[in-house]
């Protein structure tokens, strides 16, 4: 018997692949079909040292937006991509005029709300094609969408006027569209089977169910202050997370439960000096007990209900108000942060940021934009500003990185 | 009656005695024989602490490599076990007695490994892959192929694709 490197078995193959870095396992691939099958096959697992960010596609939300599967290798290199820096930038849609978006991202689909109409765009393994709009909801006139969410088959929407309106893609129409629901501009909404949230500037978080299932069924919650996000918990249908301006009172973020229809804990941040006005303008369940916020105090702060407290604390690195993040729930989360186009790459497993990503078109001068909504997948990352949709291509395998991974410096810890 | 501390002692006036494929018998401490995991299971299984082993047979490790591989676990009986942290050391260093011992025969290499997989001795096997690893680190594809012996079954349009995706490599 004539013993060789490709006589050995994949298990011992990969003993000996994962002292190897990136480049040599590139190479490798190239010698043969059986390695490079391996390698594809096994790659994450190679590199103990690297914990893939960004494409760990683990939870089924994250794989109900994902456009493709990656190979184990793939995650590898993609990753190092979104560590780098190195992305093709391209510009979806722009528009003259200035408006408050907000996006969603699925499989297939991407959503995107722009003055008071909402439209779907097909995803392909290419990227986006915008001429292909499959879905497009217009709200009546002088009511732009201020917040909507697309689960299962509904579209629930909030507008400017205080409206909010259920749109079903099954017939392609209104469910109901409700006038002067709220006495101003609905900042946030949610739905989750049966149950439908909404919360307003007015100071009111109003509760009610599908019309088809307990049309009685109407609750509303006074958080003395107004309201700038809502979020149900897929995990444990009874609670409701509340992220309120902290103008007239500290607590910041409040759990509701709707079975018991009482608070179950109001929460401030925990910070020096003060608090007053750290208002919370996003908010993700990552389980039934833990919570992520963020918000003007430039902080993403998770929150266990647990213990009572705030438990991880990450500051913007140029302490900016934090307008909306995406978390994989794995190890990482992007923010979007309120000037420059300015999106950041967080590692929840260390304080300090991974990598920043600026829109090209916030570059020129007057052209700053917060990011006012953002998702991904593993390749891609999408952003609406005022007046652009961005997307950022991670997949690619040249070009020149923009690193601002030390910008502004290691941010201290005090 | 003895303490704990002195079964070291008596493991080291034991001995057993390990064949190999050619019918060779090599006769070693049990404290050396114990090295490998494979080894040490079967004689807690089969109760053998008191009895006499005169022969245990390895049908598949050469005289050769069995030589080396007590070779190497005599060096390395008295190393502290809490103080490697094989999954965690450093990717390719490997000390100079070992690579010595090792060689640079693919042939008797891959034979060890082989051998040390079988025989489940950890630190073994890895001073065997990371010398094989240090025989690809920073090699171009074609040079990969000749040092191994590898036969190219890709076809030339599979080859040229692969060769304009990775292009990024060389500008790193």
């Amino acid at each position: 018997m004539v013993l060789s490197l490709d006589s050995l078995s994949t298990e011992l193959l990969l003993k000996i692949f994962k002292s190897l870095d990136i480049y040599d396992l590139c190479r490798l691939k190239q010698t043969c079909r059986r390695f490079n099958e391996v390698i594809e096959q096994w790659g994450s697992l190679l590199n103990k040292n690297v914990v893939p960010l960004i494409t760990n596609q683990v939870h089924p939300a994250i794989i109900n937006r994902s456009g493709r599967i990656l190979s184990s290798f793939e995650r590898l290199r993609v990753s190092r991509n979104w560590k780098l820096g190195l992305y093709k930038e391209r510009m979806l849609l722009y528009s003259k005029i200035k408006y408050i978006p907000w996006l969603q991202l699925e499989k297939n689909l991407l959503w995107i709300s722009r003055g008071r109409c909402i439209q779907a765009y097909k995803r392909s393994s290419k990227g986006i094609n915008t001429r292909n709009v499959v879905y497009t909801i217009k709200g009546s006139k002088n009511a732009d969408v201020c917040r909507f969410v697309k689960k299962s088959n509904y579209i629930l929407s909030g507008q400017m006027d205080g409206s909010l309106w259920l749109w079903s893609t099954d017939d392609h129409n209104f469910v109901f569209d409700l006038k002067s629901y709220h006495d101003a501009d609905i900042n946030s909404v949610d739905i989750c089977d049966n149950i439908i949230v909404s919360g307003s500037r007015d100071n009111y978080v109003k509760i009610r169910h599908k019309p088809d299932d307990n049309e009685a069924f109407f609750h509303q919650i006074d958080l003395q202050g107004r309201v700038w996000s809502v979020a149900l918990s897929e995990e444990n249908k009874s609670l409701l997370a509340i992220g309120t301006d902290g103008i007239d009172h500290m607590s910041t973020v409040h759990i509701f439960d709707m079975n018991r229809q009482s608070f179950f804990a109001h929460y401030y941040p925990d910070i020096f000096g003060d608090i007053l006005g750290a208002g919370v303008l996003d908010l993700k369940w990552e389980s039934a007990s833990v919570l992520w916020s963020c918000g003007y105090d430039s902080y993403l702060r998770r929150w266990d209900l647990r213990t009572g407290k705030c438990e991880q604390a990450l500051g913007d690195p140029n302490f900016a108000t934090v307008y909306c993040f995406q978390y994989d729930h794995v190890n990482s989360i992007i923010s979007g942060t309120n000037s420059h186009g300015r999106v950041v790459l967080w590692d929840t497993r260390q304080d300090n940021y991974v990598q920043m990503y600026f829109m090209e078109s916030c570059r020129r001068p007057g052209k700053s934009s917060p990011i006012y909504s953002l998702s991904y997948d593993a390749d891609f990352l999408f952003t609406v500003t005022d007046q652009h949709v961005n997307v950022l291509d991670f997949s690619v395998f040249n070009g020149t990185p923009k690193d601002y991974s030390n910008l502004f410096g290691k941010l201290i810890k005090v | 009656m003895l303490e704990d501390g002195d079964l070291s002692v008596v493991s080291d006036t034991k001995t057993i005695g390990l064949k190999s494929c050619e019918g060779e018998i090599f006769t070693v401490s049990f404290r050396v024989a114990t090295m490998s995991n494979t080894i040490k299971n079967m004689i807690e299984d089969l109760n053998l602490e008191d009895g006499i082993i005169e022969e245990v047979p390895l049908k598949n490790i050469s005289s050769h490599t069995l030589k080396k591989i007590i070779e190497y676990c005599e060096y390395h009986v008295d190393d502290d076990p809490d103080d490697q942290d094989w999954e965690f050391s450093t990717p390719t260093t490997v000390s100079d007695w070992d690579s010595k011992l090792i060689g640079t025969d693919q042939e008797e290499i891959f034979a060890l490994i082989l051998a040390a997989n079988f025989l489940d001795i950890p630190s073994l096997l890895d001073v065997g892959c990371k010398t094989v690893a240090n025989m690809i680190k920073g090699k171009e594809p074609e040079e990969i192929r000749k040092i191994f012996n590898i036969e190219n079954d890709f076809t030339p349009e599979e080859e040229e694709e692969m060769r304009a995706e990775y292009a990024w490599l060389k500008d790193d």
